[in-house]
C-alpha cells in the first residue's frame, strides 16, 4: 500500500544513522511558573473611587444647572 | 543612611530646586504682563519637561563625581576595572547555568557564529562544564527553520570536544513572544539549572564577563537579576556609529549615575543579564492585563515588569555597571530605529496599568514611570510648542498685545539656553571623562570633534523622533496595535521611496509650521527653526545618516571611533572568524530550496527527525502523511507549497520519510532540483 494513501502512523526511522550526534535537547526537568496577580493598591482604589464620586457629583450638578436653565427659559 | 538613599534624596532635592528656579524664570517671562489659561498650561508642561531633563542631568553629574578612579592606567577596550568579586560561593555545589538565545526569524549565520564564539569564551574562562547553551527558536518560516537546524548541526560538530552542551529547540506555537519562549524553557528544563544568562539574537559576552556574573550570583543568593549594560558594536552606517559612539563615550558615566541611585532596586533590559531561575519561575510569571490590546492583554515589554516582580519578591536586581565585555548590535537606519521604538512605545505605555499595583518597590515604580515618560515626553514637547505658538497668536490677534516672547526675548533665550545646556552638558561630561580615562590612540581632537558631530546630529533629528514618538503614543492610545515582527538586523541603507513613505508627513508638517509661523508671526519663525528644519529635511536627513558610505567615511577620518574598533575584544574577533563559515553554509541553501534539500539529504533529514523526536511540542499528535502537501511537493516541487503547508510537512516525520523515499527512488533521485 502506498504510504501516502494511508492514515496509519508510520514508525519514525531516521534515514541515516547519527549515533555520534548529541541530542537536540536534554531530558526534561520541569518547573512551575505561575502567573503573578498584581492587585491594585487600596490607596489607588480609594483615590480612583474618589475621582469617580467627584465625577458623578459634578455630572449631577451640571445636569441640575442645565435643567434649571431650561425651566427658567 | 545608605549610600543609595542619600543619592536618591540628593537627586530629588537638586532636581526640584533647579526645576523651581527655571520655572520661576519662565513664569516671569510668560505671566509678567498678562495671564491666560494657555500660558498656565504651557507653564505646567514646562515644569514636567524641565524636571525630566534636570533629573537626567543631575544623575549623570552624580555618575561623574562618583566614578571610581583607576588604580592603574586602563586600556581603551577595558575602560574600567571591574570591582573585586566576592569569591566565596555560598552554595557548596554551584548549580548549572543555561545560556538562552531566544530567536525569531533571525539570520542563522550570525546567531550560530555567536554561539561558536560564546563556546570558545566559556571554555577559555573555565566555565565549559557549568554551562549549557540553548538556541530557543520561535522562527515561523520553514526554510529558515531548516537552515537553523543545519547550522545547529554544524556548530555541534565543529565544537564536539568543547564542554558546554549546545541545544536547539523550536516552539510549535510562539505564544507570548520572547517572554513565552523563555517561560517555556523554564517550565520544561528549568529544574536542571540554577542560573540563566539571557541573550538577544545579536548579543555577545566575553568569557571573563560571564565568569564575573556567575561568581557574583554564587556569592549572593538573594541577588535575583544582574544586568550588564550592553554596548552596541559591529555596525557601519553613520546612524549606527553615532549610537555606538554615544554608548561607548557617554554610557559609562550614565550607567554609573544610574547604579548610584538604583543600587539593589535596579532594572532588567531583557538581555545581557543573568537571572536566578528558581526565583524567576516562582515570582516573575507575567500577569495578563485587563482589557484589550494595545493597552491590555499580554505584556509586551516584559523586562521592566519582571525586574519589578523580582524586587517585589525581595530579591535584589542590580546593574553591573563596572563590567565590560557585553555587546549587542543596534539598528542601522533611522527608520529601523523608529520601528523598534514603536514596539517599545506600546510596551511601555502598557506599564501605566501596573505602576500603581500593590507591593511594588517605589524605585520599580519609578523605572516603569520613566519608561513611559521616555515616550510620552515627545507629545508633551509637541504640546508645549503648540501652546507656545497658540499663546503668541492669541496675544497678537485676540488680546492685541505684544507677546511676552518678543518683549523679553533675552529671558526666554536664557531659559531655552539652560534647557539645551542640560541636554548637551551630560554628553560633554562623558567626553571629558572619556578623554581622561584612555591612554592610547584615542585622539582627543577626534574625540571632541566626534562629540560635536553627535550633538549636532542629535539636535537635528530630535524633532523627527518627537514626531515619530507623538504619532506612536497617539496611535497606541487610539487602540492601534503594533505587529511585533522580526527585527531588521542586517545593514541596509534607506531607499528614497522608504524615506518618503516614513517621513513624508513630517516634511509636510514642517513646511506648514514654517510657512504659518512666518506668515502669522515672523518673530516666532526663528524660534521654531530648530524644529521645522529637522522636519522639513527629514527625508534627505534620514537617507544620509543611514548611509554606510558616510559611516565608513567618518571612520576613515577617525571620527566616532569606539574602543572596540581600536582594540577588538577577543569575543568579537571570534565572531568575525566564525561568521564567514556559517554564512557560506547558509548560502548553500540559497541555490536550492531548503525543503527540497532536506528531503534529498539523509543526514540533514535524520537531524531534523531527531530534533522533532526529542521535542515534546511535537509529541502526542497522530502523525499522518499529508497527502495533498506530499503530492504537491513531489510532483510540482516544494516551492509550490504555501508557507503553512511547508510548516505542516516539516512537523510530520511520516510525510518527510515518505517524500524522502519517493525522491530516492524516483526519476530525479540524488539531485536536488532547482526550484524558483
Amino acid at each position: 500500500m502506498n504510504a501516502v494513501e494511508s492514515d496509519e502512523l508510520t514508525p519514525v526511522q531516521t534515514p541515516a544513522p547519527l549515533l555520534m550526534h548529541p541530542p537536540a535537547l536534554p531530558p526534561p526537568s520541569p518547573m512551575a511558573m505561575p502567573h503573578q496577580d498584581l492587585e491594585v493598591s487600596a490607596t489607588v482604589r480609594m483615590l480612583w473611587r474618589g475621582v469617580a464620586v467627584f465625577g458623578q457629583t459634578a455630572q449631577g450638578l451640571l445636569g441640575k444647572c442645565r435643567r434649571k436653565l431650561e425651566t427658567s427659559r | 543612611m545608605k549610600r543609595e538613599t542619600v543619592a536618591r534624596w540628593s537627586l530629588m532635592i537638586v532636581t526640584a530646586t533647579s526645576t523651581l528656579i527655571a520655572t520661576g524664570c519662565f513664569g516671569y517671562v510668560l505671566l509678567r504682563n498678562h495671564v491666560s489659561p494657555i500660558d498656565l498650561v504651557q507653564l505646567l508642561l514646562f515644569v514636567c519637561l524641565f524636571a525630566l531633563v534636570s533629573f537626567s542631568f543631575w544623575s549623570v553629574l552624580a555618575g561623574l563625581l562618583t566614578y571610581p578612579r583607576p588604580t592603574t592606567p586602563v586600556r581603551v577596550a577595558r575602560d574600567r576595572e571591574p570591582a573585586a568579586d566576592v569569591t566565596q560561593a555560598k552554595a557548596d555545589t554551584p548549580g548549572r547555568v543555561a545560556l538562552l538565545i531566544p530567536i525569531y526569524q533571525e539570520d542563522p549565520a550570525r546567531v550560530f557564529a555567536g554561539v561558536e564564539a560564546t563556546l570558545h569564551e566559556l571554555c577559555d574562562a573555565g566555565l565549559g562544564e557549568r554551562f549549557d547553551v540553548f538556541v530557543l527558536s520561535d522562527t515561523r518560516d520553514a526554510d529558515l527553520w531548516i537552515t537553523e537546524e543545519r547550522c545547529w548541526q554544524e556548530v555541534v560538530e565543529r565544537n564536539a570536544n568543547r564542554g558546554p552542551g549546545v541545544y536547539y529547540r523550536r516552539r510549535k506555537r510562539n505564544t507570548s513572544r520572547k517572554s513565552g519562549n523563555v517561560q517555556e524553557f523554564i517550565t520544561r528544563y528549568g529544574g536542571a539549572y540554577e542560573l540563566m544568562v539571557i541573550y538577544d539574537a545579536d548579543s555577545l559576552m566575553s568569557g571573563q564577563t560571564l565568569a564575573h556574573l556567575v561568581r557574583r550570583m554564587d556569592a549572593e543568593p538573594d541577588l535575583g537579576i544582574l544586568q550588564v549594560p550592553p554596548r552596541p558594536v559591529n555596525r557601519n552606517s553613520l546612524f549606527a556609529r553615532l549610537q555606538q559612539y554615544a554608548a561607548a563615550v557617554y554610557g559609562p558615566v550614565f550607567a554609573n549615575g544610574l547604579r548610584l541611585w538604583t543600587e539593589n532596586d535596579g532594572n532588567y533590559w531583557g538581555h545581557n543579564a543573568i537571572i536566578r531561575i528558581r526565583a524567576f519561575a516562582a515570582h516573575c510569571g507575567l500577569p495578563i492585563l485587563p482589557g484589550k490590546p494595545p493597552l491590555g492583554g499580554e505584556i509586551l515589554s516584559h523586562d521592566f515588569v519582571e525586574a519589578a516582580l523580582m524586587r517585589k519578591a525581595g530579591y535584589k536586581v542590580r546593574l553591573a555597571e563596572d563590567l565590560n565585555g557585553s555587546y549587542e548590535e543596534c539598528p542601522t537606519t533611522l527608520i529601523d530605529f523608529a520601528k523598534r521604538d514603536q514596539r517599545w512605545c506600546q510596551g511601555n505605555l502598557q506599564h501605566a496599568a501596573l505602576v500603581a499595583r500593590q507591593g511594588l518597590h517605589p524605585i520599580s515604580r519609578a523605572h516603569l514611570v520613566m519608561g513611559i515618560l521616555s515616550f510620552v515626553s515627545s507629545p508633551l514637547w509637541a504640546l508645549f510648542i503648540l501652546f507656545g505658538i497658540t499663546g503668541v497668536l492669541f496675544d497678537l490677534f485676540v488680546y492685541e498685545i505684544t507677546p511676552e516672547l518678543y518683549l523679553h526675548w533675552g529671558w526666554t533665550a536664557g531659559v531655552f539656553g539652560v534647557t539645551m545646556l542640560m541636554l548637551v552638558l551630560p554628553k560633554v561630561i562623558g567626553t571629558v571623562h572619556a578623554s581622561g580615562r584612555t591612554i592610547e590612540r584615542f585622539n582627543e581632537i577626534s574625540l571632541y570633534a566626534s562629540t560635536a558631530l553627535e550633538v549636532c546630529v542629535s539636535v537635528i533629528v530630535a524633532p523627527i523622533f518627537m514626531a515619530f514618538h507623538t504619532r506612536f503614543v497617539l496611535a497606541t492610545l487610539a487602540g492601534w496595535s503594533v505587529e511585533w515582527g522580526a527585527q531588521q538586523r542586517t545593514e541596509s541603507g534607506t531607499a528614497f521611496r522608504d524615506a518618503v513613505h516614513a517621513h513624508g508627513w513630517q516634511t509636510i508638517a514642517g513646511v506648514l509650521l514654517a510657512i504659518s509661523s512666518y506668515a502669522l508671526a515672523p518673530g516666532l519663525f526663528w524660534w521654531l527653526t530648530p524644529v521645522s528644519f529637522g522636519l522639513i529635511f527629514s527625508i534627505p536627513l534620514s537617507i544620509l545618516i543611514s548611509s554606510q558610505r558616510l559611516g565608513r567615511f567618518a571612520y576613515r577620518l577617525g571620527l566616532l571611533m569606539i574602543p572596540e574598533e581600536i582594540e577588538q575584544p577577543r569575543v568579537i574577533q571570534r565572531l568575525h572568524q566564525a561568521e564567514p563559515h556559517y554564512r557560506q553554509l547558509v548560502e548553500q541553501f540559497s541555490d536550492t530550496d531548503p525543503l527540497t534539500h532536506l528531503l534529498h539529504d539523509p543526514e540533514l533529514l535524520s537531524v531534523h527527525l531527531r530534533i522533532l523526536a526529542v521535542n515534546p511540542d511535537y509529541h502526542g499528535e497522530r502523525d499522518t502523511e499529508h497527502k495533498r502537501e506530499c503530492g504537491l511537493a513531489f510532483h510540482g516541487g516544494s516551492a509550490y507549497l504555501k508557507p503553512s503547508d511547508r510548516e505542516r510537512l516539516m512537523q510530520s516525520p511520516a510525510s518527510l520519510l515518505y517524500l524522502h523515499e519517493q525522491f530516492k527512488t524516483g526519476p530525479s533521485a540524488g539531485t536536488p532540483p532547482h526550484v524558483g
